[in-house]
């Protein structure tokens, strides 16, 4: 698939130019470096979702600012800003504490991931 | 470059690995502040990458542990962080770290970061050549190449920390025996020359964990690590030898070199002050019992303690020389008919740095045990002359060491500077003891009439408290006798030393020769002294010794 396509029709959820950059640091020849980032994120993100969910219900404040700082780090890497935005804006709340957090404080973050993972499998069939 | 990456995110170790490799460096990653840790610990890493927000410690924490290693001076600190608020990035730079990327990372923009941080990094790189160069330039004698004194200040509190009686050290001090002679008869380039021929000789005889160092004009410190006594004194024998068969060549004529030796063992016990003051003062031995020896300090302690307080005194007043911290005071000398001064005796004292005074009893047994006196009279003569230059003081008088009435040298020496200075020799009235004219009487007078040919005025001091031998009235060209305080203390009430002081002062008059009392401390003993025809007086009565305002 032409990156420009895929762009065209992501960027509701990923910060294009950042895809692009990202895209740059292949040489011709190399493996593109955003489907390894992709990849990476396909694989950790359900688990680390999961991981935050269970924090939340527990009432583990600590443990969910941790996850949702690591879910942060993964989407921004990626230039996936909205869920990049949900979980900064969930760790901001579980670094205050479990009395401003709720189990559905993380419904926009699963919302912003599920739209995240919808491009990049889409990306991974168009490109295979 | 080798960079280390801190970071527990697994795409950022990937971003930053990319870009890292890209731009030619050679990445190690960290997951934790803690394996950053180790890895600091055995290597060196120009750059470190690290993630605040870290699993365990966090990499603020660890900022502040890497600001507290050695090296860390010449190491750039890039933090990556996800929060832009002011207070944190402060508290970022407070920790140490150089500079900061906000997460997520722009490759872009990591890319300037980095190409900012590998021309800092350069920059931190030739800063601490230079360093380095200036720190070994500062312990190395430009003349030799070997270390300096201040490397072996440094050193040695290291090589005493290491040494017990079981497995003890040692230290050489090395003075070369002709070196003067050398330096005198050929100049100072052959004199340099026959110290880097000496260097290069220590330098070949000594063990690969020995130093030698130039400790100062034409002394060597060699300091011998781990060796027994024995040992050392065969290596310092050696060296000896070698050196007593070397001979310098130098514009087609040849010189013996030899060298004096002190050696004192290193057992951890004694301080380096100390050590170099007990090698110096075995090496000052060496040479009092014939040069071209070594000789091994021996004894505890205490007894090097003392030696270390007269080798003290010898850098003082060297020092003193150098910085021009000797000065004079002076007391009055009065007519005792008239009442009025006469003239003033120049009383030596020495500044010391913290800024006190120190008299001649503190500092003269030193300066004559390490052959100082000389040097010390030419600075008096120059401060005289500064004095009669540049005050109307009248006339003065000024003690001269034993040591200078047997130099040779000393008389051409007074009528070139008096002359220069255009100052009258006859203003000066040399004040010298019977001790140096007994140890060479015949010397001794064809110094006393050369100077007194120059118009110069000689005084015996302190008459009759030791020899006191009539001889020296007789035959020597003397114009002023000054009678031994002994004589003069507790005078009104004493007859005997009456009659003795009108004696002297007959027998002196018939001579031509004037008389001056020391001591004089009241009215009565001054009445008394006209009575006994006494010319002059001086004492805590007559005046207290002042300093000279020039």
């Amino acid at each position: 698939m032409n990156p420009h396509d895929f762009l065209a029709q992501a960027t509701d959820c990923f910060d294009v130019n950042h895809v692009r950059e990202l895209r740059d640091l292949a040489e011709p020849g190399e493996p593109d470096f955003f489907a390894e980032l992709a990849q990476l994120y396909l694989q950790s993100a359900p688990p680390l979702l999961a991981e935050l969910a269970s924090a939340l219900a527990c009432a583990d404040a600590a443990l969910a600012r941790e996850k949702a700082h690591a879910l942060k780090g993964m989407s921004g890497n990626l230039g996936a800003f909205r869920l990049h935005e949900a979980a900064a804006f969930l760790e901001e709340k579980a670094k205050k504490g479990m009395e401003t957090l709720f189990p559905t404080d993380l419904d926009q973050v699963l919302l912003a991931h599920r739209r995240v993972e919808e491009v990049l499998r889409s990306f991974f069939t168009e490109t295979s | 470059m080798k960079v280390l990456v801190v970071e527990d995110d697994l795409g950022t170790q990937l971003i930053l690995g990319r870009i890292l490799t890209k731009r030619g460096h050679e990445v190690t990653v960290a997951e934790t502040a803690e394996a950053a840790m180790k890895l600091v610990q055995g290597s060196f890493y120009p750059l470190v990458i690290l993630d605040v927000m870290l699993p365990g410690m966090n990499g603020i924490d660890l900022c502040r542990w890497l600001r507290e290693q050695p090296d860390s001076a010449r190491q750039y600190v890039l933090a990556g962080t996800g929060s832009s608020s002011s207070e944190a990035l402060q508290k970022l730079l407070n920790a140490g770290a150089n500079d900061y990327i906000a997460k997520p990372f722009s490759a872009p923009l990591l890319h300037i970061r980095l190409a900012i941080a590998e021309n800092q990094i350069q920059v931190l790189h030739q800063r601490k050549e230079l360093e380095d160069r200036l720190r070994m330039l500062a312990r190395t004698d430009s003349l030799t190449g070997l270390v300096n004194r201040a490397y072996l200040d440094s050193h040695l509190p290291s090589v005493v920390a290491r040494a017990s009686p079981e497995v003890p050290s040692a230290l050489l001090y090395i003075d070369l025996d002709n070196f003067k002679i050398v330096n005198d008869a050929l100049g100072h380039a052959a004199g340099d020359r026959l110290l880097c021929t000496i260097a290069n000789e220590l330098q070949r005889a000594v063990r690969p964990q020995d130093t030698v160092v130039r400790f100062g004009g034409d002394e060597f410190v060699i300091v011998l690590e781990k060796i027994s006594l024995t040992e050392a004194e065969t290596l310092a024998e050696r060296m000896r030898d070698l050196l007593d068969h070397l001979v310098f060549h130098e514009e087609g004529r040849t010189f013996p070199v030899g060298v004096s030796i002190g050696l004192v063992a290193v057992d951890g016990t004694i301080s380096p002050r100390n050590l170099i003051a007990g090698a110096d003062s075995a090496c000052y031995r060496a040479k009092a019992n014939g040069r071209n020896r070594v000789e091994v300090r021996r004894g505890d302690e205490n007894d090097v303690e003392t030696l270390g307080s007269e080798a003290n005194w010898r850098t003082q007043i060297r020092d003193a020389l150098q910085d021009d911290r000797f000065l004079l005071w002076s007391q009055p000398i009065s007519c005792v008919r008239t009442g009025r001064i006469a003239f003033r005796e120049g009383l030596l004292r020495l500044r010391h740095t913290d800024g006190t005074l120190i008299g001649p009893d503190a500092f003269l047994p030193a300066a004559r045990r390490f052959q100082l006196m000389k040097d010390i009279d030419r600075r008096v003569i120059q401060l005289i002359l500064r004095m009669l230059q540049q005050s109307d003081s009248g006339d003065v008088s000024v003690n001269l060491s034993v040591e200078s009435l047997a130099d040779p040298d000393f008389s051409s020496l007074l009528q070139q500077t008096f002359q220069a200075a255009e100052v009258e020799p006859r203003r000066v009235i040399l004040e010298i003891s019977e001790q140096g004219i007994i140890e060479n009487f015949h010397r001794a007078r064809d110094v006393i009439e050369g100077m007194r040919t120059l118009g110069f005025r000689i005084a015996l001091d302190d008459f009759g408290a030791g020899f006191s031998s009539l001889k020296h009235l007789r035959l020597l060209p003397l114009d002023i006798l000054k009678i031994d305080g002994a004589f003069i203390r507790g005078l009104p009430g004493d007859p005997k030393n009456q009659i003795l002081v009108r004696t002297l002062g007959d027998m002196a008059h018939h001579l031509h020769i004037l008389t001056v009392a020391e001591y004089v401390d009241g009215p009565e003993t001054l009445h008394l002294l006209k009575d006994l025809g006494v010319d002059y007086a001086q004492g805590r009565f007559i005046g207290m010794p002042t300093p000279l305002t020039l």
